[in-house]
C-alpha cells in the first residue's frame, strides 16, 4: 500500500466517496465527496500525540471492538495514508463544544475543527469498483448466543485476538478468568448456505478456519480444535492437502454437522455445541470453551447507492453484476466501468489479486483509447 | 408427500442436521432425527416416513424455527 501511495502516477483519494458519474467510456466525470476529516492532510504526520491526549474510548472496529480507540485515530498502525481521522460523531469538540486537546497538542497545527465536505470533479477514461465485502452480523441467529455468550466470538474477532498486534497480543481468553480455551469449535456457514439469510457459499470461510484452527495449535500445545462443517469445500490448488496436513500434523478434528443450538453454563461460562453427527445418525454434545462463528461474508455496505450512482446492476445477492458471469466477469453493463474481487461474487485472495490486475488492463484498454 | 415437498421447499435440504441439532426432542430420544425424516422424504422413501410410529405417536411436534432451508 505505501508502494501504490508513493507511486507518482497515483493518487489516492482516502475517505472520499464517489457522488456521481456522468459521461461515456474513455471520457468520464466522477464527482467525488472529500469527507471532512478535521485533520489537513498536508500537515498531519501521524505521530499520534493527539489520540494520547483524546479523552474518549470508542470500540475499535478494527480489532473486532474488543479494545478501545480514540475519536481522533487512524483506524490501524499500518493505514495508508497516515494521516489522522476525527470521528464527527463521537469526539467531545464537534458534538459538545468541549476538550479541544488535539489541537491543543499538536505541533503541526493540523487540526481544523470548521473544515466542511469538499468536492472534487474528476476526468477519467474508467472507473474500477473493488468495494469488497462487509460481514454478516449473527446476533439475529439467537440459537447461537451471540451476543449475549462471552465465548462466542466471530472469526474476525477471534483473528484479532490472535493475532500478536491485537487487543490481547495474540492471547486466546475466555470469560471469566481469561484463560486460554481447551476445547474450541469453529462453526462454519454462519449465516450462508442458509435460504434464511443469505443463499450463497462464502467462499473463504472453509480455508480460513481451518487456517485458524492451525494457528491455536501453534500456540498452544494442549488446544482441541473442532471444525463442524457442512461441506468443506477446499477447492482450489493444495488447499485439500493443507486440509489433510491440518487434521494429520496439528490434531483437527472435523465434525461434519451444522449445529443447532449453543447454551451456556451460566456459571462457569462453558458451552454446549448440540448438533447432529450427520455421519453416524446421532444428536451429540460439545462441550467447549470458546466457540467461533465462521460469518458470511456480505457485500459492502452502501452497495445499493453506489449502483445508483454508478448505474450498473446489482443481483439478487448484492454482489454487482457483470455482463456474463464467464466471458466478461469483469464488465458491468455500463461501457467503461469495471468490477473486481469480492463485490463482484466471493473469492478468495488470489483471485482477487487476478480479477485486479485483469480489471486494470480492461481499463488501460479504454484510457488507450483501444476499446473493444 | 410431493406436496409437501414442493411447499415446504425440502429439496434445498443440504442435510447439515441442524434441525436435529436444535429439536429438543432429538435430545432425548436417539430414535427420533428431523434430518433423516427429510432425507428419507426427499430421497423417496416415503412409505417409511407415512409409516413411521414415532412421528405418527407423537401428539405435538414442536414447531420447528431453526431449519435453515426453510
Amino acid at each position: 500500500m505505501n508502494e501504490c501511495n508513493a507511486h507518482p502516477n497515483i493518487d489516492i483519494l482516502s475517505y472520499s466517496e464517489v457522488i456521481g458519474l456522468v459521461g461515456d467510456t474513455g471520457d468520464f466525470t466522477a464527482r467525488v465527496r472529500r469527507k471532512a476529516r478535521f485533520v489537513n492532510e498536508d500537515k498531519c504526520t501521524g505521530c499520534g500525540d493527539c489520540a494520547s491526549k483524546c479523552p474518549s474510548k470508542i470500540p475499535n472496529e478494527y480489532n473486532g471492538n474488543l479494545d478501545k480507540r480514540k475519536s481522533i485515530y487512524l483506524p490501524y498502525p499500518q493505514a495508508v495514508p497516515r494521516v489522522m481521522t476525527i470521528d464527527k460523531e463521537r469526539c467531545l469538540y464537534l458534538t459538545n463544544g468541549k476538550c479541544g486537546n488535539c489541537k491543543k497538542v499538536c505541533n503541526a497545527g493540523a487540526v481544523d475543527y470548521d473544515m466542511k465536505d469538499s468536492f472534487l470533479d474528476i476526468n477519467v477514461a474508467a472507473v474500477i469498483v473493488a468495494t469488497g465485502f462487509d460481514l454478516f452480523d449473527p446476533t439475529s441467529m439467537e440459537e447461537y448466543g451471540y451476543g449475549k455468550y462471552a465465548n462466542v466470538l466471530t472469526a474476525m474477532e477471534y483473528e484479532r485476538m490472535i493475532c500478536a498486534s491485537g487487543p490481547t497480543m495474540g492471547h486466546l481468553e475466555t470469560a471469566p478468568g481469561k484463560e486460554h480455551p481447551k476445547k474450541l469449535a469453529f462453526i462454519q456457514c454462519i449465516g450462508s448456505r442458509d435460504l434464511q439469510h443469505n443463499a450463497y457459499c462464502s467462499s473463504v470461510c472453509c480455508m480460513h478456519a481451518v487456517k485458524e484452527a492451525m494457528l491455536a495449535r501453534e500456540h498452544y500445545e494442549d488446544i482441541e480444535p473442532y471444525i463442524f462443517y457442512t461441506d468443506l469445500r477446499a477447492v482450489g490448488k493444495g488447499f485439500e492437502e493443507y486440509t489433510k496436513r491440518a487434521h494429520k500434523e496439528y490434531g483437527i478434528q472435523y465434525i461434519r454437522a451444522r449445529p443447532g443450538q449453543i447454551t451456556e453454563d451460566a456459571a462457569t461460562k462453558k458451552l454446549s455445541i448440540w448438533y447432529d453427527d450427520t455421519v453416524n445418525r446421532k444428536v451429540r454434545k460439545l462441550e467447549a470453551d470458546m466457540a467461533v462463528l465462521c460469518t458470511c461474508l456480505v457485500p459492502a455496505k452502501g452497495h445499493e447507492e453506489l449502483s445508483r450512482t454508478l448505474n450498473i446492476d446489482i443481483d439478487k445477492d448484492g454482489f454487482f453484476r457483470s455482463i456474463d458471469g464467464v466471458t466478461a466477469p469483469l464488465d458491468s453493463a455500463r461501457a467503461g466501468v469495471f468490477l473486481a474481487g469480492y463485490c463482484q461474487s466471493p473469492k478468495d485472495i488470489p483471485e482477487s489479486v487476478a480479477q485486479g490486475s485483469g480489471a486494470a488492463a480492461r481499463a488501460a484498454e479504454v484510457a488507450g483509447g483501444k476499446s473493444q | 408427500m410431493k406436496q409437501i415437498i414442493r411447499d415446504t421447499k425440502a429439496y434445498y435440504c443440504v442435510e447439515c442436521g441442524k434441525c436435529s441439532g436444535y429439536c429438543p426432542v432429538a435430545r432425548v430420544n436417539p430414535d427420533f432425527l428431523p434430518r433423516v425424516i427429510v432425507e428419507k422424504s426427499i430421497s423417496g422413501f416415503n412409505k417409511d416416513v407415512e409409516e413411521d410410529k414415532e412421528l405418527l405417536s407423537r401428539q405435538m411436534i414442536v414447531p420447528c424455527v431453526s431449519l435453515p432451508q426453510k
